[in-house]
């Protein structure tokens, strides 16, 4: 090929772009090549004789309508299936331009719809649907019990159940077990508090977790200097991602240990905030029924479902008594003895599942609340343009032309909407929807992925059919005689449109009104959780953790001797009134907390069911800082510690259960299986919310960590040391400010220790009920945006309708109707329309509140207030917002009805 | 396009456009000028054919086009033969004279 006819290739390959893109300099080329040809034959006639004015009129009438001959070049160079496309788009493009009071708001909506829907999609995707990032997750499972006899719904393993199952069971290919632990890493120049869990090695075969550095733990490891591996997270942070540390040494508590691998990214276990995994081992010599603190997970051999894997269990529980003493087949009847098999994905998501699905369906109504929405703009639209498209039918446009020309218009709008939906909702992952990490489980895991795209444009293909079918029904069908006599006299135009477009607002009423009355038994929900009595005053106070290693403050004297100089130090700071310490701190999502069976020498507990308490160590001065009332007796006193025995304090709830009325104070309780001494009740405090400000009052314990006792060897008759808990400061500085003076303290007394989540106290209420807050928030959005759009939709409707009939309005007041009376009847319809939307929410509002069910605190799901407030709700906002129309129509200048169009 | 007639009209149009382009390169309505001249005015191209035309044979890369300068210093769209072109007018023009042989033999002249 030579070379100019390469560059000619070139050109004409360049010129098939620029038409394909219908670049707009080919349009100017065009219209200036015309022109030169008007010109040159002008002057030719000018030369000819003529004169210049009538030389461009010759010249112009020879040629013929020059737009003409342009559109016609254009078809020239276009007429592939491409071209065709590309041009639909930029006249329909060109068309909506024309109209924004169409394609703004039908665009906007659409994006808000979308949006919303896109971003729940792509959090529920990420904490419901992905699997697990684990090897054929779906066959990993949770083993747990029930014993209802006991009053305890949900337990883990002891070492008896799964020493038992594991050597028994048939059903699975591995089994581990695990449990939490919060420590700390105390070399370095920064201690710091981690969370980290010991776990059997089949753990690692359970999930298939294969290190990415070093080794998985093998039975050797099970060694009390144990080997410890690193999360990624933890080995990026603290190691800078060094691949020489594996082998290398990590202190721990205190302890050396040396560093057998990293695990991979992502895959961190039990919690994804764990961030050391130690081995553990697991011997059974006892059944022990009422100490199931082993968590256990398993795999499902290929084919066995967990139901079956249930069963077996089952079959094994029965056979306890034959391996142990402690488990005698009455004893497992007694206790309702149920294993458990669940899944560990529902495990992990199963408390955010109905948060999820709710707000799903809350994003599912508003789309299709917008997309009526839209459609009855469509609408509106499409009647608009019945003229105009039956004069393109009457000049030859085919059917298919027509149907073109609305799916390009659909198209436009309704993948334009989720093109800016998918903007919005990355702005909302990005966010991580304003959830903390805690709040909801996975939720490092959530980021668009390919099948949030799909989701949107799967909506935008739909909406978009819709939209088409809409347009197609009003717009095309239409006879040419029929449609330009429509646009002459509106009172003709379509009936079915008219009740199309009533029955579309209808429908987004109802599906409004269903999402306000959820939202309002949520925000009354919410609201309960707010006005919660707490049982303590949080205002003022900061906290920090501790965790002293075991190696240097294994006697209870040494600890509480720490946390007591450590107190003073805190004491002496400028600014700090109070400084008290609790091995837990009440409403505390995780820790290691100790719940034991109670007893009183000589107390038969009603109803039979041993009483369980939750233990918490506590300085005397803890229940005066908290502002936790003290109902009878007093607090502890350094001489009530001694080597014989100690003094207890009880939370009013456990007093009542096990003395009933009787004053408890000067009564011994006992703690079976445990080792301690004469345990006799000094005092009774008020109860505190612990577990969560939803669950009633915990049976609290409190037993004395006092620093100023006098034990020989420092060994207390206490079956707890205070090595790990939270100190308490009362302060009027804010916590930031503390810090540095705080750490130094501390430092002074051991410089290994970290001052680990420091926060306030009233920060961790607000956490607590932070995921029901955001919950009711996000259904409230949801709501106010339906009601919006429902409250737009009906003034749209109640609008058009007063536009559409303002010749038949005017002859009637012309005839002698009252404004009032035109306006009653405008109102009339606006009414009609929100009655039977609201009628139709009800039911729908119904179904929605029993997905709310378990997310309630002291609201019924049908609450009844609720249900009766919110339709006459909207019943009056429906009227206000068509009485604007109806004071335009009562207006109405009866002239008018001649001079209408 | 079935339209024999309309067919034959088209092909000869292009085939006249290509032929006069051939020497040297020219605008649109110095095309129109020089087939009316060349064919003693018996041949009028009508404007509404002959643009299309002009942008079609470009699409189809038989021309090129370029901006000049006119006679009187106008910017003018000129039209020049490309390679693909000239072999287009060899095919063409041996077509035609197999089509017109053809005919005039049939008429028997």
């Amino acid at each position: 090929m030579r070379e100019g006819e390469r560059m000619d290739g070139l050109r004409n390959l360049w010129l098939r772009l620029r038409s394909l893109f219908g670049a707009a300099s080919l349009e100017r080329e065009l219209d200036e090549e015309l022109r030169f040809h008007l010109e040159a034959q002008a002057a030719r006639h000018v030369r000819q004789g003529m004169t210049p004015a009538a030389a461009r009129r010759r010249a112009q009438a020879e040629f013929g309508g020059v737009d003409r001959i342009a559109e016609e070049c254009r078809e020239a160079r276009t007429g592939s299936a491409l071209h065709l496309a590309l041009r639909a788009l930029r006249l329909g493009v060109r068309r909506l331009g024309r109209d924004p009071s169409f394609a703004v708001p039908a665009v906007a909506t659409l994006a808000i719809g979308f949006g919303a829907l896109l971003a729940i999609f792509t959090l529920a995707d990420a904490v419901l649907l992905r699997p697990l990032p684990y090897a054929d997750s779906d066959r990993i499972v949770v083993l747990r019990h029930a014993l209802p006899g006991f009053g305890i719904a949900d337990a883990g393993q002891s070492d008896g159940t799964f020493v038992h199952y594991r050597e028994a069971a048939r059903s699975f290919e591995s089994m581990g077990a695990y449990f939490d632990r919060e420590l700390s890493i105390t070399d370095g120049a920064a201690p710091e508090r981690v969370l980290a869990a010991l776990v059997t090695p089949g753990v690692l075969d359970v999930l298939q977790l294969r290190p990415l550095l070093g080794r998985a733990f093998t039975a050797e490891d099970v060694t009390p200097e144990g080997r410890v591996l690193l999360s990624y997270e933890l080995w990026q942070r603290r190691f800078g991602g060094d691949p020489g540390i594996v082998g290398g040494h990590i202190e721990v508590n205190g302890t050396r240990r040396e560093v057998l691998g990293v695990l991979p990214r992502g895959a961190a276990f039990p919690t994804p905030a764990t961030q050391l995994l130690f081995a553990t081992s697991i011997g059974a010599d006892r059944a022990g029924l009422r100490d199931m603190y082993f968590s256990a997970i398993a795999r499902l051999r290929p084919g066995v479902t967990p139901a079956l894997a249930e069963a077996e269990l089952s079959r094994l529980a029965g056979t306890l008594g034959d391996r142990f003493a402690d488990a005698p087949p009455e004893l497992l009847a007694e206790a309702g003895f149920t294993p458990r098999v669940r899944r560990l994905k529902d495990e992990v998501t199963g408390d955010v599942r109905p948060a999820l699905v709710l707000l799903l369906c809350t994003a599912a109504f508003v789309v299709l609340i917008a997309l009526a929405n839209v459609a009855n703009l469509a609408l509106v639209r499409a009647e608009h343009q019945r003229a105009e498209v039956a004069v393109e039918r009457a000049l030859g446009a085919g059917g298919g032309a027509v149907v073109l020309r609305f799916a390009t218009e659909s198209a436009l709008v309704t993948f334009g909407g989720a093109a800016l939906g998918l903007a919005l909702a990355a702005l909302a992952v990005g966010m991580r929807f304003g959830f903390e990490p805690w709040q909801i489980p996975r939720l490092h895991e959530v980021a668009l992925t390919g099948r949030t795209v799909g989701l949107a444009l799967a909506c935008a293909a739909l909406a978009g059919a819709a939209l088409t079918l809409v347009g197609w029904l009003r717009g095309a069908r239409a006879d040419v005689h029929a449609a330009l006599r429509g646009s002459l006299h509106r009172t003709t135009a379509g009936r079915e449109s008219w009740l199309l477009q009533n029955g579309l607002t209808a429908a987004q009423i109802a599906l409004a009104c269903a999402l306000v009355i959820g939202a309002g038994v949520m925000m009354q929900s919410v609201a309960r959780l707010a006005r919660v009595e707490l049982g303590f005053r949080p205002g003022g106070l900061v906290a920090f953790d501790f965790a002293l290693p075991t190696s240097d403050y294994r006697p209870y004297g040494a600890a509480a001797g720490f946390v007591d100089r450590l107190r003073e130090g805190l004491l002496a700071l400028p600014g700090v009134d109070a400084a008290e310490a609790v091995s837990l701190l009440p409403l505390t999502p995780y820790g290691s907390w100790f719940e034991v069976p109670i007893a009183s020498p000589g107390v038969d507990v009603r109803g039979g069911v041993e009483p369980v308490a939750s233990v918490r160590l506590v300085t005397p001065g803890y229940f005066a800082a908290l502002g936790i009332p003290l109902l009878g007796g007093r607090v502890f006193e350094p001489a009530d510690l001694t080597d014989a025995g100690a003094g207890v304090v009880l939370a009013e709830s456990l007093a009542r259960r096990l003395f009933g009325d009787a004053d408890p104070v000067g009564r011994a309780v006992e703690l079976p299986g445990l080792r301690h001494g004469t345990l006799i009740v000094v005092g009774v405090a008020g109860d505190v919310r612990d577990a969560s400000l939803a669950s009633p009052p915990a049976p609290l314990l409190y037993l004395p960590n006092d620093g100023r006792a006098r034990l020989t060897d420092g060994v207390a008759p206490l079956p707890f040391v205070p090595r790990e808990g939270t100190l308490i400061v009362r302060s009027d500085l804010p916590p930031a400010a503390l810090l540095p003076a705080m750490r130094e303290v501390q430092r002074g007394l051991d410089a290994r220790l970290p001052i680990a989540n420091l926060r306030t106290l009233d920060d961790v209420v607000a956490a607590s009920s932070s995921r029901a807050r955001l919950t009711a928030w996000l259904l409230l959005a949801g709501a106010a945006s339906a009601l919006l759009l429902g409250v737009v939709g009906i003034y749209g409707v109640v609008a058009y309708a007063v536009s559409r009939r303002g010749r038949e309005l005017a002859l009637r007041i012309a005839l002698g109707a009252s404004p009032g009376r035109v306006r009653r009847m405008v109102l009339a319809q606006g009414a009609a329309v929100a009655l039977a939307g609201v009628a139709a929410g009800i039911p729908i509002a119904l179904a929605l509140t029993r997905l709310l069910g378990g997310l309630l605190f002291e609201v019924s799901p049908t609450d009844a207030r609720t249900f009766v407030l919110v339709p006459l709700g909207m019943l009056i906002v429906a009227l206000l917002a068509s009485s604007l129309p109806a004071r335009r129509a009562a207006r109405t200048e009866p002239a008018s009805a001649l001079t209408a169009e | 396009m079935s339209d024999g007639a309309a067919d034959v009209l088209k092909g000869t149009l292009d085939l006249l456009i290509l032929k006069v382009v051939a020497p040297q390169p020219l605008h649109g309505w110095a095309i129109s000028q020089s087939i009316q001249a060349q064919s003693a005015a018996v041949l009028q191209v009508t404007q509404g054919s002959l643009y299309p035309a002009l942008h079609r044979l470009e699409q189809k890369g038989w021309l090129a086009s370029e901006w000049g300068a006119s006679e009187n210093n106008r910017r003018a769209k000129y039209y020049r033969l490309t390679a693909a072109g000239r072999r287009a007018l060899g095919r063409e023009t041996a077509s035609w004279r197999r089509y017109t042989g053809a005919v005039d033999a049939i008429l028997g002249t």
